[in-house]
């Protein structure tokens, strides 16, 4: 048995020390994937922790074929996604004063760019991109599941993800 | 141009591969207080099992002493709490959570009256109050164990039961005790205190406030749980409020809210058609027993359109000779029967 077998079996009996090995063990990074849905780094610590929860009130539905990380991970981004659910429907009003700006053609280079800059970026995108860029670019959904998952058209999603994009470079044209 | 699209997602998920924030500690405590509240968790080390295996015992042990201590030590100190008014009822006692001793007494004090067929009710009166005493003297003679008191119960089931010239006369008794017992749950001072608020008399179309203090718990036939409720009757209405206290006692109170027919609230509507169909074609408020009002409608440019202090003098919709389609708001102003002043806000739409 491997060790992260030993671990799940532990958590299935509700043994307290394993939950604590687990929790241990994942939390720093499902905090990264959380903390980019969400502009403020408390509202993902709530996701985390409601994650969490899920987590081990359904360990004994995860079959251990897949990989265990990234059974959680799905279950991170469903929860953040959850805490936004009820706001969805006011994400994807087009603002009024959204001005069309012309994208030079140009090549970018983005080895300059610190992680942590990179995520006040995104916390600071609008709540309707945020949520579209994280599940195209960094989850890899396709515009298909991320529709279903939010409830817009698979337009709203294409369209979404290209002002959120835009609006990065802005960003990052910005710090140049 | 693609190729700089692709190139922003690509550099960003690359840098998040392997991107970790520390969580607070507060997170893991959350979690796991959520954990042992769901279940999730279960301690099966040897100490456990050792402190579930001793509370088992604890719990035990209680409950043998609780069952038995009643009986085998009457003490007189738990008969003197009882309220007085209450000795003779056996449902009042039991909300004294004194229930073994209770029904001992209580039973037994019935028992006393009815064997002795007392007919006068002053008679009756002055025994109840020795009735401790005579428990007490009693108290000695019975077997001291729970299936005694079961088998005094169906004894004395017995005694008022069978057909005899005395049953309609304990009978009468009982209904009469149990009429005393609702009202002494009122104003029994000693065991429960609730401040009910007054029953209001409201205009027709007026909201009323229902209110109970000093209560724990309450339940509204309503379905409301708070203690202050407000209620829309369109006529006389029973509302009833159960308020139970921290020791679980139980008292009902019904409130009455008359309707007063002669006065009502101002009703003002939302939307009008001044097509000239004879349906709502002007815009006013309607009320009765207003005795002033000063109601005043703006568009939404925040020109005043109309204004008027009679209540039977409404608006036709019109404005510099036009009508226009749109919402409007008001303000009115005015006074009720009784001389209180409101104000009400909202809007209009006119209708074509």
């Amino acid at each position: 048995m491997t060790s992260e077998q030993k671990l799940i079996r532990g958590c299935r009996k509700g043994k307290p020390k394993y939950q604590k090995m687990l929790f241990e063990l994942y939390a720093p990074k499902m905090l990264g994937v959380c903390a980019r849905y969400f502009q403020r780094i408390e509202e993902a610590e709530d996701a985390l922790q409601d994650g969490f929860v899920k987590v081990f009130s359904n360990i004994d539905t995860f079959k251990e074929k897949g990989s265990f990380e990234g059974w959680i991970r799905r279950i991170m981004v469903n929860t953040s996604l959850n805490l936004h659910r009820s706001n969805l429907k006011h994400y994807y009003h087009v603002d009024l004063g959204e001005t069309e700006t012309r994208i030079e053609d140009k090549r970018y280079s983005y080895d300059h760019l610190d992680v942590q800059d990179m995520l006040t970026m995104i916390q600071n995108l609008p709540n309707g991109y945020r949520l579209v860029f994280n599940l195209y670019e960094i989850e890899g959904y396709s515009h298909k599941e991320i529709a279903e998952e939010l409830g817009v058209s698979v337009n709203t999603s294409k369209s979404q993800l290209l002002k959120a994009r835009r609006k990065l470079r802005e960003k990052i044209d910005k710090q140049l | 141009m693609k190729t700089t699209d692709d190139n922003i997602g690509k550099a960003f998920k690359e840098a998040f591969d392997d991107f970790e924030i520390k969580p607070s500690n507060s997170v893991w405590q959350s979690v796991n207080s959520k954990n042992v509240e769901l279940g999730n968790v279960n301690h099966s080390s040897l100490f456990s099992k050792i402190a579930i295996i001793s509370a088992a015992a604890i719990i035990a042990l209680a409950t043998i002493y609780y069952l038995y201590k009643p009986s085998v030590n009457p003490s007189p100190n738990i008969i003197k709490e009882i309220p007085i008014n209450s000795i003779d009822s056996v449902v009042t006692v039991q909300m004294t959570n004194e229930i073994d001793v209770s029904l001992i007494d209580s039973t037994k004090d019935e028992k006393v009256e009815i064997v002795n067929n007392s007919t006068d009710n002053k008679q009756d009166n002055s025994k109840k109050y020795k009735a401790p005493i005579i428990v007490k003297d009693t108290e000695d003679n019975i077997e001291k164990t729970e299936v005694a008191i079961v088998e005094e119960k169906k004894e004395i089931k017995n005694i008022i039961n069978p057909p005899s010239p005395s049953i309609e006369l304990s009978n009468d008794k009982i209904v009469q005790d149990e009429e005393e017992h609702k009202q002494s749950i009122l104003t029994n001072t000693d065991t429960f205190k609730v401040v009910y608020g007054d029953n209001p008399v409201v205009c027709f179309g007026e909201d009323a406030i229902l209110f109970v203090e000093d209560g724990f718990n309450y339940s509204w036939n309503t379905g409301d749980v708070q203690n202050r409720i407000t209620v829309s009757p369109v006529q006389k209405s029973h509302y009833t409020v159960t308020v139970t206290n921290s020791k679980g006692q139980e008292s009902i109170h019904v409130f009455t809210v008359d309707v007063d027919n002669s006065c009502s609230a101002l009703f003002i509507p939302s939307a009008f058609t001044p097509n000239f169909d004879g349906q709502n074609d002007v815009f006013k408020a309607e009320g009765r027993g207003i005795t002033q009002m000063h109601m005043m409608v703006y568009n939404k440019l925040g020109q005043k359109v109309f204004e008027s202090t009679n209540i039977d003098i409404g608006w036709d919709g019109s404005f510099k000779g036009k009508l226009s389609p749109e919402t409007y708001v008001y303000h009115v102003d005015y006074t009720d029967a009784k001389g209180i002043g409101h104000v009400k806000r909202g809007q209009v739409t006119l209708i074509k």
